[in-house]
Protein backbone atom coordinates (compact mmCIF):
# COMPACT_ATOMS: atom_id res chain seq x y z
CA UNK A 1 0.00 0.00 0.00
CA UNK A 2 3.24 2.11 0.34
CA UNK A 3 2.49 3.48 -3.24
CA UNK A 4 -0.36 4.69 -2.69
CA UNK A 5 -0.04 6.65 0.89
CA UNK A 6 3.26 8.50 -0.19
CA UNK A 7 3.02 12.34 0.82
CA UNK A 8 1.53 15.23 -1.87
CA UNK A 9 -1.00 11.88 -3.68
CA UNK A 10 -5.07 13.00 -3.47
CA UNK A 11 -6.18 9.07 -2.42
CA UNK A 12 -9.73 8.02 -1.01
CA UNK A 13 -8.75 5.86 2.15
CA UNK A 14 -10.79 3.40 3.44
CA UNK A 15 -10.03 3.64 7.58
CA UNK A 16 -11.69 1.30 9.93
CA UNK A 17 -12.04 2.74 13.23
CA UNK A 18 -10.89 1.38 16.20
CA UNK A 19 -11.24 1.98 19.84
CA UNK A 20 -7.49 2.62 20.38
CA UNK A 21 -5.83 1.83 17.05
CA UNK A 22 -7.88 2.76 13.24
CA UNK A 23 -6.81 0.20 10.79
CA UNK A 24 -6.01 1.61 6.84
CA UNK A 25 -7.81 -0.79 4.86
CA UNK A 26 -8.21 -0.06 1.23
CA UNK A 27 -6.36 2.89 -0.46
CA UNK A 28 -7.39 4.23 -3.81
CA UNK A 29 -5.27 7.03 -5.90
CA UNK A 30 -7.71 9.45 -7.30
CA UNK A 31 -4.25 12.19 -8.37
CA UNK A 32 -0.54 11.63 -7.25
CA UNK A 33 0.47 14.60 -9.08
CA UNK A 34 2.94 12.83 -11.14
CA UNK A 35 3.68 16.12 -13.28
CA UNK A 36 4.65 18.32 -10.10
CA UNK A 37 6.87 15.25 -8.66
CA UNK A 38 9.36 15.71 -11.71
CA UNK A 39 10.55 19.25 -10.84
CA UNK A 40 12.35 20.13 -7.76
CA UNK A 41 10.81 23.28 -7.72
CA UNK A 42 7.40 22.23 -7.56
CA UNK A 43 8.47 19.78 -5.53
CA UNK A 44 9.52 22.34 -2.90
CA UNK A 45 6.41 24.66 -3.51
CA UNK A 46 4.75 21.40 -2.56
CA UNK A 47 6.43 20.57 0.66
CA UNK A 48 5.99 24.36 1.61
CA UNK A 49 2.04 24.10 1.13
CA UNK A 50 2.06 20.62 3.02
CA UNK A 51 3.66 22.08 5.92
CA UNK A 52 1.52 25.34 6.24
CA UNK A 53 -1.67 22.95 5.97
CA UNK A 54 -0.11 20.76 8.88
CA UNK A 55 0.78 24.10 11.06
CA UNK A 56 -2.91 25.05 10.65
CA UNK A 57 -4.34 22.11 10.84
CA UNK A 58 -5.34 20.23 14.26
CA UNK A 59 -5.38 16.43 15.09
CA UNK A 60 -8.40 14.53 14.95
CA UNK A 61 -10.27 17.85 13.83
CA UNK A 62 -11.02 17.40 9.90
CA UNK A 63 -11.17 20.80 8.13
CA UNK A 64 -12.59 20.36 4.28
CA UNK A 65 -11.72 23.95 3.43
CA UNK A 66 -7.26 23.74 3.71
CA UNK A 67 -8.22 20.48 2.13
CA UNK A 68 -9.99 22.02 -0.81
CA UNK A 69 -7.68 25.11 -0.77
CA UNK A 70 -4.96 23.15 -1.43
CA UNK A 71 -6.30 20.37 -3.17
CA UNK A 72 -6.99 23.80 -5.72
CA UNK A 73 -3.60 25.13 -5.00
CA UNK A 74 -2.00 22.02 -5.76
CA UNK A 75 -3.81 21.29 -9.30
CA UNK A 76 -3.09 25.45 -10.20
CA UNK A 77 0.66 24.94 -9.52
CA UNK A 78 1.92 23.10 -12.78
CA UNK A 79 -0.37 25.30 -15.06
CA UNK A 80 0.25 29.14 -12.86
CA UNK A 81 3.16 31.28 -14.99
CA UNK A 82 4.03 32.81 -11.73
CA UNK A 83 4.64 30.61 -8.63
CA UNK A 84 5.51 33.40 -6.04
CA UNK A 85 2.27 35.15 -6.55
CA UNK A 86 0.44 31.56 -6.17
CA UNK A 87 2.42 30.95 -3.27
CA UNK A 88 1.26 34.47 -1.95
CA UNK A 89 -2.17 33.83 -2.53
CA UNK A 90 -2.08 30.62 -1.21
CA UNK A 91 -0.76 31.75 2.26
CA UNK A 92 -3.31 34.74 1.97
CA UNK A 93 -6.52 32.44 1.44
CA UNK A 94 -5.18 30.03 4.14
CA UNK A 95 -4.91 32.85 6.33
CA UNK A 96 -8.60 33.51 6.14
CA UNK A 97 -9.72 30.32 6.18
CA UNK A 98 -7.97 30.29 9.29
CA UNK A 99 -9.39 33.29 10.57
CA UNK A 100 -6.04 35.20 10.31
CA UNK A 101 -7.22 37.90 7.75
CA UNK A 102 -4.63 40.64 8.64
CA UNK A 103 -6.56 44.12 9.03
CA UNK A 104 -5.52 45.74 5.80
CA UNK A 105 -7.99 48.80 6.04
CA UNK A 106 -7.74 49.72 9.53
CA UNK A 107 -5.44 50.64 11.58
CA UNK A 108 -4.92 48.90 14.78
CA UNK A 109 -3.96 51.69 17.27
CA UNK A 110 -6.01 54.48 16.17
CA UNK A 111 -8.98 52.50 14.81
CA UNK A 112 -9.00 54.87 12.11
CA UNK A 113 -9.18 54.01 8.44
CA UNK A 114 -5.95 54.29 6.76
CA UNK A 115 -5.33 56.43 3.78
CA UNK A 116 -3.38 55.55 0.39
CA UNK A 117 0.64 55.17 1.27
CA UNK A 118 2.90 53.58 3.07
CA UNK A 119 2.19 51.69 6.30
CA UNK A 120 3.47 49.83 9.16
CA UNK A 121 2.71 45.62 9.09
CA UNK A 122 2.93 44.74 12.65
CA UNK A 123 3.03 41.04 12.43
CA UNK A 124 2.43 40.50 16.35
CA UNK A 125 -0.76 42.51 15.90
CA UNK A 126 -1.82 41.05 12.93
CA UNK A 127 -2.74 44.12 10.66
CA UNK A 128 -1.20 47.66 9.54
CA UNK A 129 -0.58 50.77 11.58
CA UNK A 130 -0.55 54.34 10.63
CA UNK A 131 3.15 55.45 10.89
CA UNK A 132 2.45 58.58 13.21
CA UNK A 133 0.85 55.72 16.31
CA UNK A 134 3.47 53.30 15.60
CA UNK A 135 5.50 52.16 19.23
CA UNK A 136 8.15 51.40 19.89
CA UNK A 137 7.99 48.04 21.28
CA UNK A 138 6.77 46.55 18.14
CA UNK A 139 8.64 45.08 15.83
CA UNK A 140 7.23 46.53 12.36
CA UNK A 141 7.94 45.82 8.67
CA UNK A 142 7.51 49.05 6.44
CA UNK A 143 5.02 48.67 3.26
CA UNK A 144 4.66 50.55 0.36
CA UNK A 145 1.45 51.28 -1.16
CA UNK A 146 2.14 48.82 -4.34
CA UNK A 147 2.96 45.78 -0.98
CA UNK A 148 -0.21 46.69 0.98
CA UNK A 149 -2.60 47.16 -2.64
CA UNK A 150 -1.19 43.60 -3.96
CA UNK A 151 -1.95 41.62 -0.36
CA UNK A 152 -5.72 43.46 -0.07
CA UNK A 153 -6.00 42.54 -4.14
CA UNK A 154 -4.67 38.50 -3.08
CA UNK A 155 -6.82 38.80 -0.20
CA UNK A 156 -10.04 39.71 -1.59
CA UNK A 157 -10.06 37.70 -5.33
CA UNK A 158 -10.33 34.27 -7.19
CA UNK A 159 -7.30 33.00 -8.67
CA UNK A 160 -8.71 33.47 -11.92
CA UNK A 161 -8.65 37.21 -11.50
CA UNK A 162 -5.27 37.56 -9.37
CA UNK A 163 -3.72 35.40 -12.43
CA UNK A 164 -4.11 38.17 -14.57
CA UNK A 165 -2.17 40.37 -12.65
CA UNK A 166 1.38 41.62 -12.56
CA UNK A 167 3.02 42.68 -9.50
CA UNK A 168 6.60 43.67 -8.98
CA UNK A 169 9.01 41.30 -7.50
CA UNK A 170 9.87 44.10 -5.03
CA UNK A 171 6.39 43.70 -3.81
CA UNK A 172 6.59 40.19 -3.79
CA UNK A 173 9.28 40.08 -1.86
CA UNK A 174 7.84 42.53 0.57
CA UNK A 175 4.76 39.91 0.36
CA UNK A 176 7.06 37.01 0.95
CA UNK A 177 8.99 38.87 4.20
CA UNK A 178 5.64 39.87 5.45
CA UNK A 179 3.92 36.90 5.21
CA UNK A 180 6.56 34.44 6.92
CA UNK A 181 6.52 36.77 9.69
CA UNK A 182 3.04 37.23 10.13
CA UNK A 183 2.61 32.66 9.44
CA UNK A 184 5.54 32.23 12.30
CA UNK A 185 3.69 35.15 14.96
CA UNK A 186 0.45 32.99 14.51
CA UNK A 187 1.92 29.19 14.64
CA UNK A 188 4.64 30.42 16.79
CA UNK A 189 6.98 28.38 14.94
CA UNK A 190 9.14 28.27 11.91
CA UNK A 191 8.23 27.29 8.40
CA UNK A 192 11.03 24.49 7.88
CA UNK A 193 10.41 23.68 4.06
CA UNK A 194 11.06 27.73 3.35
CA UNK A 195 14.55 27.19 3.83
CA UNK A 196 14.47 24.43 0.94
CA UNK A 197 12.02 26.31 -1.24
CA UNK A 198 14.39 29.70 -0.99
CA UNK A 199 17.38 27.00 -1.85
CA UNK A 200 16.19 25.24 -4.67
CA UNK A 201 13.39 27.92 -6.41
CA UNK B 1 9.90 8.94 29.30
CA UNK B 2 7.13 8.04 31.76
CA UNK B 3 8.26 5.75 34.09
CA UNK B 4 5.31 3.33 33.88
CA UNK B 5 7.49 0.55 35.48
CA UNK B 6 8.89 2.62 38.01
CA UNK B 7 7.30 0.21 40.23
CA UNK B 8 7.94 0.58 43.86
CA UNK B 9 8.60 -3.39 44.82
CA UNK B 10 11.03 -3.59 41.68
CA UNK B 11 14.69 -3.11 42.83
CA UNK B 12 15.76 0.29 41.35
CA UNK B 13 18.73 -1.47 38.95
CA UNK B 14 16.28 -3.25 37.15
CA UNK B 15 13.67 -0.64 36.85
CA UNK B 16 16.67 1.70 35.48
CA UNK B 17 17.25 -1.58 32.85
CA UNK B 18 13.53 -1.37 32.25
CA UNK B 19 13.40 2.04 31.25
CA UNK B 20 16.92 1.42 29.06
CA UNK B 21 15.38 -1.11 26.97
CA UNK B 22 11.80 0.90 26.45
CA UNK B 23 14.63 3.60 24.39
CA UNK B 24 14.86 1.24 21.50
CA UNK B 25 12.34 1.65 19.13
CA UNK B 26 9.71 -1.17 18.82
CA UNK B 27 10.01 -2.18 22.09
CA UNK B 28 6.94 -1.34 24.87
CA UNK B 29 6.66 -1.45 28.70
CA UNK B 30 5.98 -5.26 28.57
CA UNK B 31 8.66 -5.91 26.19
CA UNK B 32 11.10 -4.28 27.90
CA UNK B 33 10.12 -5.84 31.66
CA UNK B 34 10.02 -9.55 29.59
CA UNK B 35 13.68 -8.60 28.37
CA UNK B 36 14.93 -7.38 31.73
CA UNK B 37 13.97 -10.23 33.00
CA UNK B 38 15.41 -12.28 30.72
CA UNK B 39 18.43 -10.17 31.41
CA UNK B 40 18.51 -11.44 35.36
CA UNK B 41 18.46 -14.99 34.20
CA UNK B 42 21.33 -15.12 31.98
CA UNK B 43 24.99 -15.58 33.49
CA UNK B 44 27.21 -12.80 34.33
CA UNK B 45 29.59 -13.20 31.44
CA UNK B 46 26.73 -12.83 28.77
CA UNK B 47 25.40 -9.87 30.20
CA UNK B 48 28.61 -8.65 30.28
CA UNK B 49 29.59 -9.73 26.58
CA UNK B 50 26.25 -8.01 25.43
CA UNK B 51 26.60 -4.89 27.88
CA UNK B 52 30.52 -4.57 26.03
CA UNK B 53 28.26 -5.05 22.43
CA UNK B 54 26.30 -2.01 22.91
CA UNK B 55 29.56 -0.36 24.05
CA UNK B 56 31.76 -1.52 21.47
CA UNK B 57 29.15 -0.02 18.93
CA UNK B 58 29.75 3.47 20.19
CA UNK B 59 33.00 3.36 21.01
CA UNK B 60 34.69 1.23 17.72
CA UNK B 61 32.44 2.05 15.37
CA UNK B 62 33.27 5.30 13.20
CA UNK B 63 32.02 6.79 9.77
CA UNK B 64 34.36 6.24 6.88
CA UNK B 65 35.96 9.01 5.64
CA UNK B 66 35.34 8.29 1.65
CA UNK B 67 31.72 6.82 1.91
CA UNK B 68 30.40 7.83 5.00
CA UNK B 69 29.39 4.10 5.90
CA UNK B 70 30.11 3.00 9.38
CA UNK B 71 33.50 1.05 10.22
CA UNK B 72 36.01 0.76 12.63
CA UNK B 73 38.62 2.25 10.98
CA UNK B 74 39.51 5.24 8.87
CA UNK B 75 37.94 3.67 5.68
CA UNK B 76 35.84 0.95 5.36
CA UNK B 77 36.38 -2.66 3.79
CA UNK B 78 34.26 -2.12 0.78
CA UNK B 79 36.25 1.47 0.10
CA UNK B 80 39.51 -0.61 0.92
CA UNK B 81 38.28 -3.17 -1.08
CA UNK B 82 41.11 -2.86 -4.52
CA UNK B 83 38.42 -5.54 -6.51
CA UNK B 84 35.74 -3.27 -6.83
CA UNK B 85 34.82 -1.18 -9.42
CA UNK B 86 35.74 2.58 -8.38
CA UNK B 87 34.32 4.31 -11.19
CA UNK B 88 30.49 3.32 -10.04
CA UNK B 89 29.13 5.12 -6.75
CA UNK B 90 25.94 4.15 -5.72
CA UNK B 91 23.99 6.64 -3.56
CA UNK B 92 21.54 5.53 -0.49
CA UNK B 93 20.15 6.87 2.56
CA UNK B 94 21.10 4.67 5.40
CA UNK B 95 23.93 2.30 5.99
CA UNK B 96 21.31 -0.82 5.88
CA UNK B 97 20.63 0.31 2.33
CA UNK B 98 24.72 -0.86 1.78
CA UNK B 99 23.52 -3.98 3.39
CA UNK B 100 20.83 -4.64 1.42
CA UNK B 101 22.18 -4.27 -1.68
CA UNK B 102 25.14 -5.87 -0.53
CA UNK B 103 23.54 -8.99 0.12
CA UNK B 104 21.95 -9.10 -3.36
CA UNK B 105 25.65 -9.34 -4.52
CA UNK B 106 24.41 -7.68 -8.03
CA UNK B 107 26.87 -4.35 -7.38
CA UNK B 108 30.44 -4.55 -7.69
CA UNK B 109 30.72 -0.58 -7.19
CA UNK B 110 31.15 1.87 -4.20
CA UNK B 111 29.07 3.41 -2.29
CA UNK B 112 27.99 6.37 -0.48
CA UNK B 113 25.86 6.89 2.59
CA UNK B 114 23.78 10.42 2.69
CA UNK B 115 22.46 9.43 6.53
CA UNK B 116 18.92 10.40 5.56
CA UNK B 117 16.99 12.18 2.50
CA UNK B 118 16.09 15.57 2.39
CA UNK B 119 13.22 16.34 4.04
CA UNK B 120 11.96 19.95 4.49
CA UNK B 121 9.16 19.84 6.39
CA UNK B 122 11.24 18.42 9.02
CA UNK B 123 14.04 21.18 9.09
CA UNK B 124 16.22 18.46 6.99
CA UNK B 125 18.05 20.14 4.45
CA UNK B 126 20.68 19.35 1.79
CA UNK B 127 23.25 20.70 4.22
CA UNK B 128 21.91 18.32 7.09
CA UNK B 129 22.90 15.12 5.38
CA UNK B 130 26.21 14.49 3.58
CA UNK B 131 25.33 15.54 -0.23
CA UNK B 132 28.44 17.92 0.37
CA UNK B 133 31.09 14.85 1.03
CA UNK B 134 29.42 12.98 -2.09
CA UNK B 135 30.08 16.45 -4.09
CA UNK B 136 33.64 16.39 -2.90
CA UNK B 137 34.28 12.79 -3.45
CA UNK B 138 33.05 13.32 -6.93
CA UNK B 139 35.08 16.13 -7.57
CA UNK B 140 38.64 14.80 -5.95
CA UNK B 141 38.31 11.42 -8.10
CA UNK B 142 38.46 11.60 -11.75
CA UNK B 143 38.09 8.21 -12.66
CA UNK B 144 34.05 8.45 -11.25
CA UNK B 145 32.01 7.76 -13.95
CA UNK B 146 28.80 7.02 -13.23
CA UNK B 147 26.74 7.75 -10.06
CA UNK B 148 23.44 5.50 -9.39
CA UNK B 149 20.92 6.89 -7.04
CA UNK B 150 19.74 4.02 -5.27
CA UNK B 151 17.48 6.66 -2.40
CA UNK B 152 14.26 5.29 -1.28
CA UNK B 153 10.59 5.63 -3.78
CA UNK B 154 9.15 8.25 -2.26
CA UNK B 155 8.66 11.97 -2.14
CA UNK B 156 11.77 13.40 -0.11
CA UNK B 157 13.75 10.26 -1.91
CA UNK B 158 12.90 11.79 -5.30
CA UNK B 159 14.02 14.97 -3.82
CA UNK B 160 17.11 13.96 -2.75
CA UNK B 161 18.22 12.25 -6.26
CA UNK B 162 16.63 15.47 -7.89
CA UNK B 163 18.66 17.62 -5.67
CA UNK B 164 21.84 15.38 -6.42
CA UNK B 165 21.57 15.24 -9.98
CA UNK B 166 20.82 19.12 -10.05
CA UNK B 167 24.15 19.43 -8.25
CA UNK B 168 26.27 17.11 -9.89
CA UNK B 169 25.51 17.33 -13.25
CA UNK B 170 26.65 21.71 -12.89
CA UNK B 171 29.75 19.88 -11.11
CA UNK B 172 31.21 17.71 -13.51
CA UNK B 173 31.02 16.61 -17.42
CA UNK B 174 30.35 13.34 -19.10
CA UNK B 175 29.65 12.29 -15.16
CA UNK B 176 26.72 9.53 -16.25
CA UNK B 177 24.07 9.89 -13.10
CA UNK B 178 21.25 6.68 -13.43
CA UNK B 179 18.54 5.94 -10.83
CA UNK B 180 17.65 2.45 -9.47
CA UNK B 181 14.75 1.10 -12.18
CA UNK B 182 11.44 1.64 -10.45
CA UNK B 183 8.59 -1.49 -11.18
CA UNK B 184 6.69 -4.59 -9.86
CA UNK B 185 8.31 -6.20 -6.92
CA UNK B 186 9.03 -9.97 -7.12
CA UNK B 187 5.73 -12.10 -5.94
CA UNK B 188 3.40 -9.12 -6.11
CA UNK B 189 0.10 -9.02 -7.95
CA UNK B 190 -0.28 -6.39 -10.98
CA UNK B 191 -3.94 -6.45 -9.24
CA UNK B 192 -3.14 -4.39 -5.85
CA UNK B 193 0.07 -1.79 -7.67
CA UNK B 194 -0.57 1.74 -7.43
CA UNK B 195 -1.10 3.42 -10.93
CA UNK B 196 2.13 5.40 -10.40
CA UNK B 197 4.16 1.92 -9.93
CA UNK B 198 2.58 0.63 -12.90
CA UNK B 199 3.34 3.67 -14.88
CA UNK B 200 6.98 3.27 -13.95
CA UNK B 201 6.99 -0.83 -14.65
CA UNK B 202 5.52 0.01 -18.43
CA UNK B 203 7.79 2.84 -19.26
CA UNK B 204 11.22 0.78 -17.70
CA UNK B 205 9.90 -2.21 -19.33
CA UNK B 206 12.73 -4.14 -21.20
CA UNK B 207 13.35 -6.29 -23.77
CA UNK B 208 12.28 -10.15 -22.15
CA UNK B 209 16.16 -11.43 -23.37
CA UNK B 210 17.44 -8.63 -21.56
CA UNK B 211 16.04 -9.04 -18.40
CA UNK B 212 17.77 -10.99 -15.27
Amino acid sequence: MGGHIDVMSKVNAYISLGENLSNLSQVEIIDNYSLLKKDLSVISIGFYLLELCEKFSVENDPNNDIYEHLSLTLDLLLSSSNKNILIRWFEINLLIISGFLPELYTCLISGEKLSEGDHLFSSINGGLVDKKFATSTDNYILMDKNSIKSLRFLSNNSWSDVEKIKIPNNSLEKLRIVMRKYIQAITNSQINSEKFLSKVS
Amino acid sequence: MTPLNNLQFMPPALNKLIESFRLLPGIGPKTARKLAFSTLKMSTDQVKEISESLLDIKTQLIFCESCQNISENKNCNICMDENRDNSIICVVEEFMDVYVLEKSGAFKGKFHVLHGSISPANGIGPDEIRIKELINRVNNIPSIKEIVIATNLNLEGEATAMYINQVLSTKKDKLKITRLARGLPSGSDIEYADETTILHALGSRVNINESI
